[in-house]
């Protein structure tokens, strides 16, 4: 008797969700060891923060690129674009001493603007260990190594241009002392999660506001505010504080009694903290900053920001042909693109819609049988974004592979209608943070394939 | 257990593996039945199942619970996981294998109890809408788009897509009440 696949599936997600869970108590004991050495450290009169001011760290391994190659420039988030790259900041001081901060920001071939922040050393942007992707472990701790001007490595964060080709971004994020993303949450009573040091931990505040803006006020500590001009043409800004509170509500949850959550949103187009309370622009009215959830910010039209522009239904519109690859495994697919595909702020996307298929009903009851015969069910879709630029006017010629055929390695084009809708997506005129195009887009045209 | 609230178990699944068993029963079947409309074959749909329970593991701490159910939180994973899966032509196992989960092997009986899972006469009765009211509901229910995202989407006014949506789950009450009779 076969076990079913989702009894086998509850085995395994039960087995992960306990190996999970014995991370915490091991972590906690590295903290208490750490501790004991830093004790030991501050008793021969040295503290880590000074030595670190005094010495240069040993360069370990740089920052790899996150999906192990070198970018593409026509995929995805592109690579960097030769002459962008800006080093705003190399001299923000860490409230316990040691290397500064410092903010970079850059460009790249697909229209996106990127932050990076990190420590600075011998003018070189870094971070003092490394993350990996399956496990919370840091590694390459006591070394410096550096972050190289590259999209989509640690501590870097992108969003689409806006319509006249600036960046507006505003992150609020914790971080640890070693420059890298904290993964610290918080337990519904709002305390600090075991292994979350509030002592190592930095609420980092970064981006760039415009190229309109002139400067900000943000508070510092419970009761001051200090305003400061912002850095180069884009508006931009680094604070480093030791770990702030984030404001919270508290909401009722049966009984669980009640639980907080924050009100802040980590990244958003204009600041959305209640870190910074005033941005200052030149020749337009200030914008009072308050905590808030929405991705867009406290300032979602800031003064410098221009709506990306939106194509017109007739501006896309063409003849789309289709027919069945040769090899039956895909769907062969030509038009004009009658608008252009310049940079990641839009893209061609392909649905197919399957043919209507006969319903599963090897395990019903005759009388069940009896029921569906004749009756075929809903066949299912496929969307494909065409994930390159396009000049208009080009000629598009591609191939839609179907994704079963690597599962089972029939022929993937069943007898029946192929229905082929392409549309134009774009980004919506204020960019998403995600950098995902707007659903469902502009329709450029629908075609059928008839497979016998 | 089995009475707490989807966003009780989320919280507790941070410090109890019991409590994400539980979210796990009780959604599985909707999140597979999500997948198989939309891919056409039991595998592929299992393997995106998977995948999303395990990226919902990894995201519990991330987790905190909104005015909006829970359901919503984890159909959000299930978006992105089956627009990753389209835009790639692959399915993911990231999240599996950061958790050092074992592939789950299928033989022909597996798939066949995974085919029985999509027999579902509400699922029938919906397929036998006009396609205007069928596309409003699957918009409405399946997406979670609201109203006014779902009028741009099909380019008419919100108050002709409420019409559309209230007149077809009139008629699919009726036509289930048929079918229970």
């Amino acid at each position: 008797m076969t076990d079913h696949p989702f009894d086998l599936l509850a085995r395994e997600l039960d087995a992960a969700a306990r190996r999970r869970l014995t991370v915490a108590p091991l972590r906690r004991r590295r903290s208490r060891l750490r501790l004991l050495l830093l004790t030991a450290v501050a008793g021969l009169g040295i503290t880590a923060a000074a030595w670190a001011a005094g010495s240069l760290l040993s360069a370990g391994d740089p920052v790899a690129y996150r999906y192990g190659a070198p970018p593409s420039p026509d995929a995805h988030y592109g690579t960097t674009v030769a002459g962008s790259v800006r080093t705003l900041a190399d001299d923000v001081p860490d409230p316990d001493g040691g290397l500064p901060w410092g903010l970079r920001t850059f460009t790249t071939s697909r229209s996106f603007g990127c932050v990076q922040v990190g420590r600075v050393q011998e003018g070189r942007l870094g971070v003092l260990a490394l993350t990996q992707r399956a496990s919370p472990k840091l590694t390459g701790r006591g070394a410096f190594h550096e972050l190289r001007p590259a999209v989509l490595t640690q501590a870097t964060t992108c969003m689409p241009l806006d319509g006249a080709g600036h960046v507006f971004i505003a992150l609020h994020t914790l971080m640890t002392s070693d420059a890298v993303p904290a993964n610290c949450f918080y337990r519904p009573d709002g305390s600090a999660w075991p292994g979350c040091r509030a002592k190592g931990l930095r609420t980092v505040d970064v981006g760039l506001l415009g190229p309109r803006a002139r400067s900000i006020t943000y508070r510092l500590g419970a009761r001051r505010t200090k305003t400061t001009n912002t850095l180069g043409d884009g508006g931009g800004y680094l604070l480093v504080q030791r770990q702030i509170k984030s404001p919270t509500r508290t909401m009722k949850l049966g009984r669980l009694g009640t639980v907080r959550t924050q009100l802040e949103t980590p990244i958003a187009l204009s600041p959305a903290s209640a870190v910074i309370t005033r941005v200052d622009y030149r020749d337009a009215p200030a914008c009072r900053v308050r905590a808030t959830t929405n991705p867009r910010g406290s300032c979602p039209d800031a003064p410098g920001f221009t709506p990306i522009p939106q194509p017109t239904a007739k501006d896309v519109r063409a003849r789309v042909l289709a027919f069945a690859a040769p090899n039956r495994r895909g769907i062969r697919l030509r038009f004009t693109a009658r608008s252009a595909v310049e940079d990641g702020r839009s893209a061609y996307v392909v649905t197919i819609h399957f043919p209507r298929r006969p319903c599963p009903v090897r395990h019903l009851t005759r009388a069940e049988r009896a029921a569906f015969a004749g009756k075929t069910c809903f066949g299912g879709t496929l969307g494909t974004d065409l994930a390159k630029n396009v000049a208009a006017g080009d000629r598009v010629r591609t191939t839609i592979d179907l994704p079963n055929v690597g599962l089972d390695h029939r022929p993937a084009l069943r007898p029946g209608v192929y229905r082929v809708d392409v549309s134009y997506r774009v980004q919506p005129p204020h960019p998403r943070i995600t950098g995902s195009l707007a659903y469902p887009g502009y329709a450029v045209g629908s075609t059928r394939v008839v497979v016998r | 257990m089995q009475r707490r609230s989807d966003q009780e178990l989320l919280v507790r699944a941070r410090t109890d593996a019991d409590a994400f068993a539980v979210f796990y029963r009780r959604h599985v079947r909707d999140v597979y039945a999500y997948f198989d409309r939309r891919t056409c074959s039991p595998e592929v749909a299992f393997d995106l199942t998977a995948e999303t329970f395990a990226a919902a593991l990894q995201s519990v701490d991330r987790y905190e619970p909104r005015p909006e159910p829970a359901r919503a939180w984890l159909f959000g994973i299930v978006r992105n996981i089956l627009s990753e899966a389209r835009r790639r032509s692959i399915v993911e196992d990231r999240a599996r294998r950061e958790l050092e989960m074992q592939p789950i092997a299928l033989d022909d009986d597996a798939v066949a109890l995974l085919a029985s899972e999509a027999g579902d006469s509400a699922l029938e009765a919906l397929e036998q809408l006009p396609a205007e009211q069928r596309e409003a509901i699957v918009a409405r229910y399946v997406d979670e788009l609201d109203y006014a995202e779902i009028a741009a989407r099909v380019r008419c006014s919100e108050s002709v897509v409420r019409q559309r949506v209230s007149r077809g789950l009139r008629v699919l009450r009726a036509r289930l009440e048929e079918a229970n009779r």
